[in-house]
């Protein structure tokens, strides 16, 4: 699945670590989601939606 | 613009990379330094069973353990250290249920290992005194399951399904060679099933697919 998460990341200077201490994951899993070899789980995806403050299918994209 | 990440910089070497070396380091410099504790124990033995160490033994002994000491400031000085980034709660706590895991386990293997009723080997059959037994079954029936379940509800959902397709390609692989490894034997063309090589194997096979989905 298709997602902007390193975009978003790009916008607010964050680095992937940073990201993951915000979202209470591991750096590997940020790495792993921006890069499509992990689809997060809806709470997760609930989460990375608040905290950029976007509806989830703004973040991902499931057409792809 | 993004903070460099190792994963966004081309000339830094990769995580795998990264922990492959640590690994190595880790496996060869640990297996030195329980050989030359393995040493120093049988030296200091005979030198007790001669009278006790004289001057000679005493030099030999103290270059061994400074001998040690370089192996051990190797190690330090060549591992690979990675730049001070944030780490989330939950990895912490399960990093310290790993360091708790191998603080624990390490040193029994070692005790294990150098005590004579376990012949020095994982795969040895021969008996073990009732203490022993005991205390091994203590940390694989309550303690290892215990961290376990801990490390398990720490752990994040992208290493949770790392885990698990370890565990699903090493019980298929349990489910297809020990099958045929007892037909094998029963044919003559095999030894006997060995339940620990087994548990090796499939322990081997868990963790490779484990390391290379979570960190590739």
């Amino acid at each position: 699945m298709k997602n902007r998460l390193k975009v978003l990341r790009a916008m607010r200077n964050w680095s992937q670590a940073e990201l993951a201490e915000r979202l209470d994951v591991s750096r590997q899993a940020v790495n792993a989601i921006e890069t499509g070899k992990h689809d997060p789980s809806l709470p997760l995806a609930f989460r990375i939606a608040r905290l950029f403050e976007l509806p989830i299918e703004e973040i991902f994209d499931d057409e792809a | 613009m993004t903070k460099p990440d190792r994963d966004d910089l081309t000339t830094e070497p990769t995580e795998g990379a990264v922990l492959l070396r640590q690994a190595g380091l880790g496996l060869g410099g640990g297996i030195a330094l329980i050989f030359i504790a393995g040493m120093i124990s049988g030296y200091v033995g005979s030198a007790l069973e001669r009278g006790g160490p004289d001057l000679f033994d005493g030099a030999l002994i103290a270059g061994v353990v400074l001998l040690a000491g370089l192996v051990a400031l190797g190690m330090w000085w060549f591992w690979p250290r990675s730049g001070r980034e944030p780490v989330a709660p939950r990895v912490q706590s399960a990093r310290r249920l790993v360091v708790l895991a191998i603080a624990l386990g390490l040193p029994f293997g070692f005790l294990l290992g150098l005590s004579e009723e376990g012949s020095g080997t994982l795969f040895s059959n021969a008996p073990v005194s009732a203490g022993i037994a005991a205390i091994s079954m203590l940390m694989w029936l309550i303690l290892g399951p215990l961290i376990t379940w801990l490390w398990w509800q720490k752990i994040d959902e992208h290493e949770a399904g790392a885990y698990r397709e370890g565990a699903l390609v090493a019980a298929h692989a349990y489910l297809f060679i020990t099958p045929a490894w007892w037909l094998a034997s029963r044919a003559g063309w095999l030894p006997q099933i060995e339940p620990m090589l087994m548990l090796v194997a499939v322990a081997v096979i868990w963790s490779a697919v484990w390391f290379v989905r979570r960190y590739f």
